[in-house]
């Protein structure tokens, strides 16, 4: 039997968990969802503006490819910083889940940007070729062939930048941004409760370990290559 | 009907020029099977692609019907492609789509009503035979399968011409057959052009009515398959040609002193090949024929033949056979210790 003292701890533990786990599940989501949006099309610029690709342009291709590097060699925690005045201008304050998404979204979408064109380069030559051959346009050819043939590996891409989100997302919580990040600093580093600690790292192996299921679980499901 | 003027593609890579095709003309008429036929590198997939602008030629014009292909704007050019299917050598099917879906592209791609797309595959899966596989995906069909999709694929817009890249270079010989006759039954229903660019020599013999032997970029022999089939005047055309030629076994030597002995190949085709020639010869002339090697082709609707044999007599009566046997129709050629 599990004494009543072992359940009042647990839920001690959970009731200060909750709070934190929602706002990283928040951050997380949201900060996806808008590096995707931003990502996305960089990505598919990337491929398409390619040597010999459908709409060649290595100038523009060149330029993409060196901004995205060094934004992606920035620092993420100087790159918050450097972002706060532009968090301010979007959701009004510095603080909480709702100004790291911003910083987290323009964080990930170089990395979104660079996964997305490596699972375009994947779709072959021929079916591209093919379907210039009957007629489709540049738009057709990006959403009805090469997305739709680089499914499988853009939902592991996805699946990956959802994990290094989250990642990041601790991070944030560092400087005032909320979620389980900041709970493990503030407890489980500055109060010494190393109970807490693995608690939050329990937490996030499970969080973890349940998105690349369900991702590789979707990638295989739309695999039928 | 297709007209290829001054054709010529270079490309350049890292500042070199590297000449693909050199003026390059060629005219294909409505209704035919043309086959273009070269070694890999001669630049046949250059030229093939020209027709359809897959790639840009360098110089020189493309018609069309007429269309003067060089000079479309995007949308034009897009519209005119409609109108010609192209089939590949690896199908280029799109792998996450079924066998429906990857028939009903081009369709779609042309904003046809759903449920016209729906007619036309089903009457399209009825041509190629692959009713029963309407659901499946191209990684659960055989090679012959997939390309018949493939094809579905290319007659789905009801092209004029039908490009064919290598076809059936990734298939073994039965499936090749079955594909080719495919082809040949659809240009025969449909009237459509068909362009077949290839290395594989059967291939123009059994499908093509007319082949252009392309060398180095340059087209170096043109004209009815009969014509070049029986009597090649290229070294590339005699190489692809090398396996119906009978060859001399080296072991088969003459001897040198034996005025009396000549080996001769003979080429025949058309009605010389239903004629009982070689036996109204050793009838008629006093000599003695040892026959080493023969073949016979069809090639379209004809045969096209090779013997290789050893003829011995007087010098005077192999002299007058021989006469005999040009006066018939057949090509002779003397080999002597088994050198052309």
């Amino acid at each position: 039997m599990v004494s009543s003292n072992t359940l009042q701890y647990l839920l001690n533990l959970w009731q200060l968990m909750e709070e934190p786990l929602w706002e990283s599940l928040y951050m997380v989501f949201f900060s996806t969802l808008f590096s995707v949006i931003i990502g996305m099309p960089l990505g598919i610029i990337l491929v398409i503006t390619d040597k010999g690709h459908i709409k060649e342009n290595l100038k523009l291709n060149q330029i993409l490819g060196t901004v995205i590097n060094v934004m992606r060699s920035v620092p993420f925690i100087i790159l918050i910083i450097a972002i706060f005045p532009l968090a301010r201008l979007i959701v009004g304050t510095t603080i909480g889940p709702t100004a790291a998404i911003v910083p987290l979204s323009i964080a990930a979408a170089p990395f979104v940007a660079r996964v997305i064109e490596s699972s375009l380069k994947e779709v072959d030559w021929g079916v591209i070729e093919a379907s210039i051959s009957v007629g489709a346009s540049l738009l057709q050819i990006i959403f009805k062939v090469m997305i739709p043939e680089s499914l499988p590996s853009l939902v592991l891409g996805i699946t990956l930048t959802v994990i290094n989100i989250l990642g990041y997302s601790a991070m944030a919580g560092a400087i005032g941004g909320g979620g389980l990040g900041d709970l493990a600093i503030r407890y489980g580093y500055q109060r010494f409760q190393t109970d807490v600690l693995i608690a939050t790292i329990i937490v996030l192996i499970i969080f973890v370990e349940i998105v690349q299921r369900i991702g590789n679980y979707l990638s295989k499901k739309v695999d039928k290559r | 009907m297709i007209e290829i003027k001054n054709l010529s593609k270079v490309y350049s890579t890292n500042g070199k020029d590297v000449v693909a095709l050199k003026d390059i003309n060629l005219t294909i008429s409505d209704g035919e099977i043309y086959g273009i036929m070269g070694l890999s590198g001669a630049g046949k997939s250059s030229l093939i692609r020209c027709i359809n602008m897959l790639e840009k030629p360098t110089s020189g014009s493309i018609l069309i019907n007429g269309v003067e292909m060089t000079k479309l704007k995007p949308k034009e050019l897009r519209n005119m492609r409609k109108k010609i299917g192209m089939i590949f050598q690896h199908f280029n099917l799109l792998m996450n789509s079924t066998v429906y879906e990857n028939i009903a592209f081009p369709l779609k791609i042309s904003k046809v009503n759903d449920s016209v797309i729906k007619k036309r595959v089903d009457e399209l899966l009825d041509v190629v035979d692959l009713k029963d596989k309407k659901y499946a995906y191209p990684s659960q069909l055989s090679g012959g399968q997939k390309q018949r999709v493939g094809i579905a694929r290319a007659l789905a817009n009801n092209p004029a011409i039908i490009l064919s890249d290598e076809a059936t270079s990734a298939l073994d010989p039965t499936t090749t057959e079955s594909i080719l006759n495919l082809l040949k039954n659809i240009n025969k229903q449909y009237g459509i052009t068909i362009v077949v660019i290839t290395h594989e020599m059967s291939v123009i013999r059994n499908l093509c009515d007319k082949v252009a032997v392309l060398e180095d970029g340059r087209i170096i022999e043109e004209g009815n398959v009969i014509d070049i089939f029986s009597n090649p005047s290229t070294e590339t055309s005699k190489r692809f040609l090398k396996d119906m030629i009978a060859e001399l076994p080296p072991d088969i030597l003459l001897d040198d002193e034996n005025p009396n002995e000549e080996i001769l190949r003979l080429s025949f085709f058309g009605n010389s090949s239903n004629q009982p020639v070689i036996s109204h010869m050793i009838k008629n002339f006093d000599v003695e024929v040892n026959i080493i090697s023969g073949n016979i082709e069809r090639v379209q609707n004809s045969q096209v033949g090779n013997l290789l044999i050893k003829i011995s007599g007087k010098e005077s009566s192999i002299k007058d056979a021989i006469k005999f046997l040009e006066n018939n129709g057949l090509r002779i050629e003397v080999l002597k210790n088994g050198i052309v």
